[in-house]
């Protein structure tokens, strides 16, 4: 039996929120966090974020050749969050750039200080936090209004 | 059509129709997303909304029959002047299972009243974590309001809200929850900085920060300033800040981040609406 198209989105965006919850877990800290988990923690924190946004994107009808890649991306989130939700997303795309990238990042920004970099690592990873509530509030938001636009045409058949 | 052309053009009708100069150059977008162009337009003023709509929507039909898609949204930017309890009690004749409050928003010369109503579970959500202590809960709840309108009104992209045509959902525990993610005192030192930018929206106030040479845009400057604001309906006796700096050291790296930036965008409002007759309270860092 095919499915409907709710169960599709629903079954996709699930995806992305799965995906996205266990890199965020997988983005905390040890206390002793040594550089290359500091760096992974920026980095898998950037892809929660990639990730809770396509599940947003995905009630919203956009194709995933406009979500799947960094760019598209952005042009996507600015569309249907805002400039500022894309300002933000492009921020922490930056960091994990820095984090995966850039070699003297600990160096050059902080002194060759890993305490300041862990502690800048888990303010970020603190901040997507903080975006992320915003996203699953959208998130439900766009499932509902989904739902409610099945139930409206099953009334109108 | 090259993309410059067809976003000068589009200047030039909003130009014509008299709202390029209410136009938020920040917040709003003129987007190539590949097989059609995306166009957000926010406006400074909601009493232009109209006149912008349509302007936008002749130019996008005209780009239309010439085989260029547009989607567009025009909205405008508001700011919450009041919240106060209401003596509403039904809607349509329906009596309503919430507390009704009304919050008066404005958006440059439009000011229109919005009926929010808090629910129950909200209320006792509430009581058992105040997003700050020592308020009453009337005043409590009045708070709440205010932040949830603040967050709502934010959204941009197709997930804005435009409260002249679409009603607030209720405030229920899920929203309070959503709330609470700050500290009291993030909320203490946001409350003040609302209190502190509606004080010095004032000619005189304006001409006394002149004469002590202070720019807005400085937000460690902002911060001393911002200290003669804390206190009112708060009762310090759980904690006594002496000063705003003070309660800014107890945030977290987060709850200043959003801090300043919340601090950012209360200056640059200002900025919109007194930048000609005070220049010098508002130079961007360099």
């Amino acid at each position: 039996m095919a499915l409907s198209r709710e169960s599709l989105l629903q079954t996709e965006s699930d995806a992305h929120l799965r995906l996205a919850r266990l890199f965020l877990m997988s983005a905390v800290l040890p206390a002793d966090a040594n550089e290359a988990q500091v760096r992974n923690g920026l980095s898998r924190a950037y892809y929660a974020l990639f990730h809770f946004c396509n599940a947003l994107l995905v009630y919203l009808g956009v194709p995933p050749k406009r979500r799947s890649h960094h760019r598209p991306l952005n042009y996507s989130v600015s569309q249907h969050v805002g400039v500022e939700a894309m300002q933000r997303l492009q921020l922490f795309q930056r960091r994990r750039e820095d984090a995966d990238y850039r070699t003297r990042v600990l160096e050059s920004e902080y002194n060759g200080d890993l305490d300041r970099y862990r502690a800048f690592a888990n303010a970020s990873v603190q901040e997507i936090r903080d975006v992320i509530v915003n996203y699953e509030q959208l998130i439900e938001t766009a499932k509902r209004k989904v739902v409610s636009s099945k139930d409206s045409q099953a009334v109108s058949e | 059509m090259d993309m410059d052309r067809l976003k000068a053009q589009f200047d030039d009708a909003l130009k014509t129709a008299g709202v390029s100069s209410l136009v938020n150059q920040q917040l709003s977008q003129f987007l190539d997303v590949g097989d059609f162009v995306f166009v957000e337009v926010v406006l400074d003023d909601a009493s232009l909304q109209e006149a912008a709509e349509k302007a936008v929507k002749e130019f996008v039909d005209k780009q239309t029959r010439l085989g260029q898609r547009i989607d567009y949204i025009v909205r405008s930017r508001w700011n919450i002047l009041s919240v106060d309890r209401s003596e509403l009690i039904s809607v349509g004749g329906v009596m309503k299972a919430a507390i009704p409050f009304v919050a008066r928003l404005e958006s440059g010369r439009k000011i229109i009243e919005v009926p929010v109503w808090v629910t129950f579970a909200a209320r006792l959500f509430l009581e058992s974590r105040p997003l700050v202590p020592g308020l009453s809960e009337i005043g409590l709840m009045t708070a709440a309001v205010k932040e949830y309108l603040q967050e709502q009104l934010r959204l941009g992209g197709t997930s804005y809200w435009d409260p002249s045509k679409y009603p607030v959902a209720d405030l229920n525990e899920a929203a309070m929850l959503f709330l609470a993610r700050y500290g009291p005192e993030f909320y203490q030192l946001k409350w003040a900085i609302d209190d502190y930018f509606e004080t010095v929206d004032d000619e005189n106030q304006l001409k006394s920060l002149v004469s002590r040479r202070l720019n807005l845009f400085d937000f460690e400057h902002g911060l001393s300033e911002v200290s003669s604001q804390l206190g009112g309906a708060i009762d310090h006796s759980h904690s006594t800040p002496t000063s705003a700096r003070e309660l800014f050291k107890k945030l977290d790296e987060r709850e200043r981040d959003s801090l300043q930036s919340y601090y950012r965008r209360k200056a640059a409002r200002l900025a919109v609406k007194r930048r000609a007759e005070f220049p010098s309270l508002f130079v961007d860092a360099d």
